[in-house]
């Protein structure tokens, strides 16, 4: 590809509006998909592009990402998984309009209102998790090295760690997420946990049956609240995915009765439509039926954002994610507050709360951001990381191009399954690396650290408390803290700051 | 792509009516039998003309089963154009369209065109609410009326394109003040540049200007 051929080719032949809408995943297996990116043609006027950006996702820096976006939000992401990569970037790095871009204050008239830049992956090494790679994938034999001779997991704490850094081989996900959902005590023997598995199995046929033995006016408003929608909703979740694809798939049936199950088992929740979406692959992982059910069970007890979708708990993790943006990314909070309530709203990241950013990712790099969060390693809110990450690595050309809520909604929608899992995992922990080393936290992000086991700041220093003065009805903050806190000692530089002690700082009150 | 207008558009209607259908067929002319269900908000958007002027469509889609205060206040927000979808084979989903009405009136300005839409007019033999029914409620409730299939596109063009020239004479009449934001209405980079010698979208796109 040489200059010229990218300042001819004029014409913009992103499709209009909504192909992305789809979300394609599972529709081909990976090889046919990059077959698909080599064969298939577009031309582009990078020139008119609204940016251009190198994502490398190796050390080397020679594989990765080109993502070219259009001035209407449109993507075009080109894979290069065997390098090659790096040639290109030089081409770029020469090209006037890419070099235009960093000169910033000398605006042009035929300057565009393109945005050029390159990714690395490696984030600095004082920024990176410093644990970061001393952990593989959890396969059967590091699994069975966590189990002792009765079956029970020897350090529960090293066990989380090590999925939240390496994740879980798909041959044992169906063992070891029971563990993660809490559907089995880490103290449990393989003998108690085959004894609980056979009476929950009964208690799952008990279940059933008491739906099916319904009086006809329950079930008329059962009917009406419950199966109608379930029975709408599981022929079109997942139908992409080899595991449900095709009329009358056996595992649709399971995921109907899982659900509507379910339903009887907790009327309170019942079924509100997202519940299949994560249903599904928990299915596909565990693959029997009543073992998935307590999955779910379990899955909906202990994650916080799903467990009931109602506008508190939305508030609640939205409020968290303004706050620890407001601390992390300023600009993009700035941009936000810009924007009044409807910015703050982030109607953008629904989705990505309610479906833990399943509809975001592969399958694949899902179900690892998935396992990252159950392991509760550090934080039980590592999904707000999630989502600082990928406004920190795909969030530019919001802050830069000022993009309204319309655009910002169309911006990350369009970015849905083009986005690099592995990137994102990596920058968010790095995100908790550094809340954790913060000297102080704004109160309002008191309760983000509350619910933790072991805690977040269970080791290290202990952060002070900044009062931001927003406590209605009461007249001092309930946390304890200051209004102009008392400035710590840096943290940084090999020492550990802010010598506060622990008690100092307590998570209950 | 340059334009004279931006409407922004949105869908609602009880769940599994077709809504998702409805935009794919529209801004794609294809209908997907088997569609992942819609969760949180999607988007979709196409170009057309009327009266020889380019108009962007902008169309928020989002699931039927929507509650989320701050989704339903930030959708309805800024809607110059509402498809209010029921099921033709399903009289629940007609017997639900005074709660969608109301949300609708309550949430968005009072300009907003609404378009009835009965759709799935391709399973005749399945039929549960009469044409006369559809139009009947139209009528009461002053809202334009339409019979659509997504599955052969029947009527689907003439849906949204219909309202969009509702909402084009509106703005003619001067119901709708186009200089604000609130009524779903932005003036894009080509109605801005009608008297200059170039119709290039070099202007109008730099930071804050209607990109989309």
């Amino acid at each position: 590809m040489d200059q010229n051929f990218m300042r001819a080719d004029a014409s913009l032949h992103f499709p209009e509006g909504s192909s992305l809408l789809q979300s394609s995943h599972w529709e081909e297996p990976q090889r046919a998909r990059t077959l698909e990116q080599i064969c298939s043609v577009f031309r582009v006027d990078l020139g008119q592009m609204r940016s251009l950006r190198l994502f490398f996702s190796d050390e080397a820096c020679t594989s990765g990402q080109l993502v070219v976006a259009s001035r209407e939000s449109q993507y075009k992401v080109l894979h290069f998984h065997h390098g090659g990569l790096d040639k290109l970037s030089e081409v770029f790095q020469q090209w006037k309009y890419c070099t235009e871009t960093n000169l910033k204050d000398q605006v042009s008239e035929e300057r565009t209102c393109m945005q050029f830049s390159i990714r690395r992956p490696k984030l600095q090494s004082s920024e990176a998790h410093p644990e970061e790679s001393a952990h593989h994938r959890l396969d059967v034999a590091a699994w069975l090295r966590h189990l002792n001779e009765l079956g029970q997991v020897e350090e529960e704490y090293k066990l989380r760690k090590a999925i939240f850094f390496g994740g879980i081989d798909g041959s044992i996900r169906g063992e070891v997420w029971p563990f993660l959902l809490r559907c089995y005590s880490p103290e449990s023997t393989s003998e108690e946990r085959e004894e609980l598995r056979l009476r929950r199995r009964r208690e799952y046929a008990h279940i059933q049956q008491r739906r099916l033995s319904m009086p006809p006016e329950e079930h008329r408003t059962f009917w009406r609240n419950v199966q109608f929608t379930v029975d709408k909703d599981v022929v079109r979740t997942d139908r992409s995915n080899q595991f449900f694809r095709g009329e009358d798939n056996p595992n649709v049936e399971s995921m109907r009765r899982i659900l509507l199950n379910y339903a009887v088992y907790n009327p309170a929740v019942g079924y509100s439509q997202g519940m299949s979406d994560l249903v599904a692959p928990l299915l596909a992982e565990v693959l029997d039926e009543a073992d998935t059910f307590w999955c779910f069970v379990g899955l909906m007890q202990n994650t916080i954002f799903i467990s009931s979708p109602r506008d508190e708990d939305m508030e609640k993790q939205l409020l968290y994610l303004r706050e620890l943006l407001r601390l992390t990314h300023l600009r993009f909070y700035q941009h936000l507050v810009s924007l009044g309530e409807d910015g703050l709203q982030m109607l953008f990241c629904h989705r990505w709360l309610l479906l833990c950013f399943k509809r975001e990712f592969s399958e694949a790099e899902a179900l690892r951001i998935w396992e990252a969060c159950w392991a509760h390693y550090q934080t039980d809110y590592f999904h707000l990381f999630i989502c600082v990450a990928i406004i920190a690595i795909y969030g530019d050309d919001v802050i830069e191009q000022q993009l309204a809520t319309d655009q910002m909604l169309l911006h990350f929608g369009n970015l849905a399954m083009h986005m690099n899992g592995e990137l994102v995992l990596h920058k968010a922990r790095s995100l908790l690396h550094q809340f954790r080393l913060r000297p102080q936290i704004p109160c309002s992000l008191h309760d983000l650290c509350k619910l933790c086991g072991p805690g977040m700041w269970d080791s290290g220093p202990i952060p002070a408390v900044e009062c931001t003065g927003e406590h209605p009805a009461s007249e001092s903050c309930p946390y304890g803290g200051m209004v102009d806190a008392p400035s710590p000692q840096p943290p940084r530089d090999g020492k550990r700051g802010a010598k506060t002690t622990r008690e100092g700082f307590s998570f209950r009150r | 792509m340059a334009y004279a207008y931006l409407f922004k558009y949105i869908i609602i209607g009880d769940t599994g009516v077709g809504k998702s259908c409805l935009l794919l067929q529209f801004t794609d002319k294809r209908f997907q039998p088997v569609h992942d269900l819609t969760i949180g908000v999607e988007f979709g958007a196409r170009m057309i003309t009327i009266d020889g002027k380019q108009i962007k469509l902008q169309i928020w889609d989002t699931a039927g089963q929507e509650s989320f205060r701050s989704i339903t206040r930030s959708y309805y927000r800024g809607a110059a154009g509402a498809l209010l979808v029921y099921d033709i084979t399903r009289r629940d989903t007609f017997n639900h369209l005074t709660t969608w009405l109301e949300d609708a009136r309550q949430h968005s300005n009072s300009n907003m065109v609404i378009m009835l839409i009965g759709n799935k007019s391709d399973l005749e033999s399945r039929r549960e609410v009469k044409k006369e029914e559809g139009e009947a409620f139209a009528r009461e409730h002053g809202l334009i009326f339409m019979e659509t299939s997504a599955k052969t596109a029947s009527n689907v063009e003439e849906a949204f394109i219909n309202t969009a020239k509702e909402i084009y004479e509106k703005i003619q009449e001067g119901v709708f003040d186009i200089n604000n934001e609130a009524n779903g209405i932005k003036i894009g980079p080509q109605h801005a540049a009608t008297n200059a010698t170039h119709t290039g979208n070099q202007g109008g796109q730099q930071a804050g200007g209607g990109c989309c």
